[in-house]
């Protein structure tokens, strides 16, 4: 009985010692990624474009504290992540998260402690909304995408289309929703098969899809489970375009995929090999320092923290949390690497271009949609 | 220094629903003998229904009223699902109870996860609006504390509940038929009515915790109540002693904490916990299966030294 | 429907080999391993190196042999493998709490579980690793003047801090002409074109292989001496000890039996899915506990009938639901469709299908 009633003083020493973190007097920034997990090529692309971004800050002369925590790919552990950055390391920003549903509970936190956060990646339409004057976006929104990709289906000619949902992503199920209206309005017909995230059997939806005998197939969820249904379905989808969200936009994709002769597009932010010189140089010095060509993910990574760095700066005294989320809200005309980023729309995500890929022995280059209001 | 004094009323709160749901978990499994493996499934219930009735009626109450009524709401819905499950799989024995219960525990999360998003949310989870009392940036503290205040009193009377349930007539039936069922009944006690009622009255308090759950988090999305929370009740409640009530606070308190150091941790550390944690808990299995009380309670730390 | 009933027998064999551990182990002490759906995990990874880095199928053999042989030596090293695992983990793990109660037994095969899945995320990453296509290497002098098919190489890069990077580049496209000075000069003396396999052949594998094992496992329960001994321990643990029978070599011999076998199922799990990561076994797991338990825990023909049963119940009764009762979400609930069963099944039959009625003493 001694010893346990040591070890809980002990415990409650620990606790108490553990209270320090001195908070020192910079500006510090808390970034949440999925760095391990499903969804883990977002976040090592995106903390790489934010590295780039931080060193070119660094040289400018720009001085920020970047702590950088892990939500494992999963909701629980994002609103925990946030808690953390906000109470214990006292950030006055948060960027991040990827996935949607992570970013919706961060969102929730940064909104009740008045922390401004701005994602690099989520396009779950009613993120920003519901996240208040806080919550900002540089990337496109959902509501966009799905229209480029239906769009883009229909000015094919395809009009039967069955959409894969994964029922417990809302970026699934959102996206899905929003291809599926913006397909009806150019007079196809939509159905909608389901699976589960971290489902690896997907004979049965495979079957369920072939036996509707589509003309194109929307593949609405991410990389994880999408590149090993496109696998597993070689024979049963032969011959019937694939279309897919900028969930499908991974370095992984190939090798999940394997060997296949499916076409397959997908719309996304960014595409390293775009046409622009701009992006090309960045992109050639992106490969230069990790060893590969740049996804997405990273231009957004660089992008978001050069938009937090370009509202900080200004501001009067960027530790002001409230100035400094209505700077954010105010940036206008930001040239990104991703494009052109403006604030100001009432939802606070901007209107972009969108990209078209093609999967052809890696991510390649295929067309740009231009940003329709 | 704010900071700070946020982070110590989570932990507390988290302590607290923690500590409901290992003291009902303990009425189950260890005053009633039950391999329940499936008490997740009832917090997740409290938690649905708590949300859902804030939103349907919020606004046509008083914020308190409607908090308080969404508690006993949880309440409700967790006990009829106590009934649901228990009365046909109270026939089942030890492992197969457990499998069973595991199993309720999944297709509820399941279902909340697939029935239309308007519903319940869906896999996009659902928000609980702020019904007690505002929440922002300068009210934060307040809003921690007083659910603390709240779960807190929740804690006591629960605890004292349960330690008069067991003492009575019935909590006494009740221990019999876990120690022995055929003895029991052969002393003509029914021995289906106990264990009924300690399941109902369990689960119901796994519905109480989960629905301030909800309200504190805020929003709450399926994967919030997966089979892990499950391992971490047990835990608590090995850790304090399958009989010991008192143990279940202690134990909530030491498990819940190291998971909130852990978070601030360097991430070499923590991420070498998640091996360490079920090493520790089998070490205690084997040296010392009784937890830290055994049956024990508290009190009787400070009797014993009075009587030397 | 005949489609989705193949599918459901592919899975079920999956579920029955996993299935076989889980019974056999309950059979003689009475634990519900939790851990064992690691084991099939581990196997998966074991056999995902095998094939990744021995590089069996770049042997100077005529095809498909390297490539055949290339698996079997994945699924022996997988089968050993878990096996080797199992009689550790029971050493270390089980055998302490053998006598402390089923409470703490369970609590355990819990922790181990998780103590598996951890050590499996430290050791080799939380993200999951595609199961390599096989290949086949081809000399780049063999080759004909025009590609029949895409041809491929490995590539490694080194970043500016000094990393290196391996990748795979295609370097031929099917129908083009090929130039082989360019490619040697280039450094690539070997390329490769991948395979596929379909899935009806994997799906057919693997009901194959259960199909062989089954008489082998037939054997070595019923006619050897190591058998006769499983079987009288699970009678009667006691008795047999008091008959001389060395109880602990006899545990650690299922131990091994059943996780040799889910090494095996690990395999084929991946080689069908085409995925390994540390989470793959939790829910495998889950599922072949629920068709042991079906089939009458302790019983080997139990968790074979009840795997298949289990899989063909997870393909046939959503469809059956979603295309003849109109119920459009049907393969949604797939999994919760299954808990459902496994409720039911124990309402109806506590025991299981071949399981045997409990006897309570007085």
């Amino acid at each position: 009985m001694h010893a346990l009633k040591s070890a809980l003083i002990a415990l409650l020493l620990l606790m108490l010692t553990a209270c320090s973190g001195g908070q020192k007097d910079e500006f510090r920034v808390g970034v949440i990624l999925p760095m391990t997990g499903q969804t883990a090529t977002y976040g090592e692309e995106s903390w790489n474009g934010i590295q780039m971004a931080l060193d070119e800050l660094k040289a400018e002369g720009f001085d920020c504290v970047l702590t950088l925590r892990d939500d494992k790919s999963l909701k629980t552990d994002a609103g925990n992540q946030a808690k953390y950055l906000i109470e214990n390391e006292g950030v006055h920003a948060l960027l991040g998260s990827v996935q949607s549903s992570n970013t919706e509970q961060i969102a929730l936190v940064a909104k009740e402690a008045g922390v401004p956060l701005i994602t690099p990646a989520s396009t779950n339409d009613t993120l920003t909304k519901n996240g208040g004057p806080l919550v900002s976006r540089i990337c496109f929104d959902d509501k966009f995408q799905g229209a480029v990709l239906a769009n883009f289906a229909a000015d094919q000619g395809w009009k039967r289309a069955v959409a894969v949902v994964d029922k417990a992503q809302v970026y699934s199920t959102g996206l899905a929703g929003n291809i599926k209206t913006a397909f009806a309005g150019r007079g196809g017909s939509f159905r909608e098969e389901y699976y589960v995230t971290q489902d690896t059997d997907f004979a049965n939806t495979i079957q369920n899809v072939a036996n509707e005998k589509p003309d194109v197939i929307f593949l609405c969820g991410y990389y994880a489970e999408g590149g090993l249904m496109i696998r597993q379905a070689k024979e049963r989808w032969a011959g019937i375009p694939l279309v897919a969200g900028d969930g499908f936009d991974s370095p992984k994709l190939g090798e999940l995929v394997g060997e296949t002769n499916a076409q397959i597009f997908l719309s996304s932010h960014f595409a390293g090999d775009a046409p622009d010189p701009k992006v090309q140089a960045w992109a050639k010095r992106y490969k230069e320092r990790f060893g590969k060509m740049p996804g997405a993910m990273a231009g957004l990574g660089y992008d978001v923290l050069k938009v937090l760095a370009d509202a900080a700066k200004r501001c009067k005294d960027r530790k002001d949390r409230a100035e400094l989320g209505r700077a954010i809200a105010a940036t206008a005309d930001y040239p990104g690497i991703t494009g052109r980023i403006s604030l100001t729309t009432p939802d606070r995500t901007p209107i972009k271009d969108a990209v078209i890929m093609k999967v052809d022995a890696g991510l390649k280059y295929y067309a740009t949609v231009p940003a329709r209001n | 220094m704010s900071g700070e004094l946020l982070w110590w009323l989570n932990l507390l709160v988290g302590v607290g629903i923690f500590t409901l749901l290992a003291v009902s978990l303990n009425l189950i499994n260890g005053f009633a003998g039950m391999f329940h493996l499936g008490h997740h499934g009832f917090w997740a219930m409290g938690a649905y229904a708590a949300a859902w009735l804030t939103r349907e009626c919020a606004g046509s109450l008083p914020g308190p009223l409607l908090y308080v009524a969404t508690l006993g709401f949880g309440m409700a819905v967790a006990a009829a699902g106590g009934l649901a499950v228990g009365i046909p799989c109270l026939r089942l024995r030890g492992d197969y109870l457990a499998i069973a219960t595991l199993g309720f525990a999944e297709i509820v999360r399941i279902a909340i996860q697939n029935l239309p998003q308007e519903t319940l949310g869906g896999s996009l989870g659902m928000p609980v609006a702020r019904v007690l009392m505002a929440v922002g940036p300068d009210t934060m503290v307040a809003f921690r504390g007083l659910t603390l205040l709240i779960a807190t009193a929740a804690c006591s009377l629960v605890i004292l509940l349960i330690r008069n349930y067991i003492r009575s007539a019935q909590g006494r039936r009740l221990l019999a038929v876990a120690q022995d069922e055929t003895a029991a009944s052969l002393l003509g006690i029914d021995p289906t009515r106990p264990k009924v009622v300690a399941f109902v009255l369990g689960a119901s308090v796994a519905g109480l915790a989960g629905a301030l759950f909800a309200h504190f988090q805020g929003f709450i999305t399926p994967l919030d109540f997966q089979f892990m929370e499950m391992v971490k009740m047990f835990l608590i409640v090995v850790l304090g002693g399958m009989g010991s009530l008192s143990g279940c606070v202690v134990g909530a308190f030491l498990v819940i904490a190291t998971e909130q150091l852990l978070n601030r941790a360097p991430e070499a550390i923590a991420e070498w916990w998640q091996v360490e944690f079920p090493l520790l808990l089998a070490l205690m299995i084997v040296f010392r299966p009784q937890g830290i009380f055994g049956r024990r309670e508290i009190g009787d730390l400070f009797r014993r030294k009075a009587r030397a | 429907m005949l489609d989705y009933l193949l599918n459901g027998l592919g899975l079920g064999a999956i579920f029955a080999f996993i299935a076989l551990g889980y019974t056999m182990v309950y059979g003689i002490i009475k634990l519900i391993n939790f851990a064992h759906g690691e084991f099939f995990m581990v196997g998966g990874f074991l056999g995902f190196f095998a094939l990744r880095d021995l590089g069996i199928e770049r042997l100077p053999l005529p095809a498909p042999l390297p490539i055949l042989l290339a698996y079997f030596c994945a699924l022996t090293v997988a089968a050993l493998g878990s096996g080797l695992l199992a009689v550790v983990t029971e050493r270390i793990a089980y055998r302490p709490v053998r006598r402390a109660g089923r409470i703490a037994a369970l609590i355990t095969a819990v922790c181990v579980s998780l103590i598996l899945q951890n050590l499996a995320i430290k050791a080799w990453g939380a993200d999951p690793k595609a199961y390599p296509d096989p290949k086949v290497w081809v000399d780049v002098d063999d080759l004909p003047a025009r590609a029949e098919s895409n041809l491929y190489a490995r590539r490694v890069a080194t970043t500016s801090t000094g990393e290196r990077v391996e990748s795979e580049e295609r370097v031929v496209v099917e129908g083009e002409a090929i130039d082989r000075l360019r490619l040697k000069s280039e450094g690539r003396g070997e390329v490769y074109r991948k395979v596929t396999i379909p899935r009806e052949t994997t799906r057919g594998f693997v009901i194959l292989a259960l199909v062989l094992w089954t008489p082998v496992l037939w054997f070595l329960v019923m006619r050897t001496r190591m058998g006769k001994a499983m079987r009288a321990v699970s009678e009667d643990l006691d008795a047999a000890r008091l008959m001389g029978i060395p109880i602990d070599r006899v545990v650690a011999y299922t131990f091994f039996l059943g996780a040799f076998v889910a090494g095996v199922g690990g395999v084929a799990y991946c080689v069908t899915y085409g995925k390994i990561e540390p989470f793959t076994g939790f829910v495998p797991g889950l599922k072949a506990f629920i068709a042991a338990v079906i089939g009458g825990i302790g019983s080997i023909p139990g968790a074979l009938v009840g795997g298949l049963l289990l899989g063909i119940a997870e393909s046939v009764v959503p469809y059956m639901l979603r295309d003849w009762a109109g119920w459009r979400a049907a393969f949604a609930w797939k999994d919760a469709i299954a808990f459902a069963l496994l409720i039911l099944f124990l309402l109806v039959r506590p025991t299981g299908l071949f399981g045997r009625p409990l006897r309570v003493k007085v």
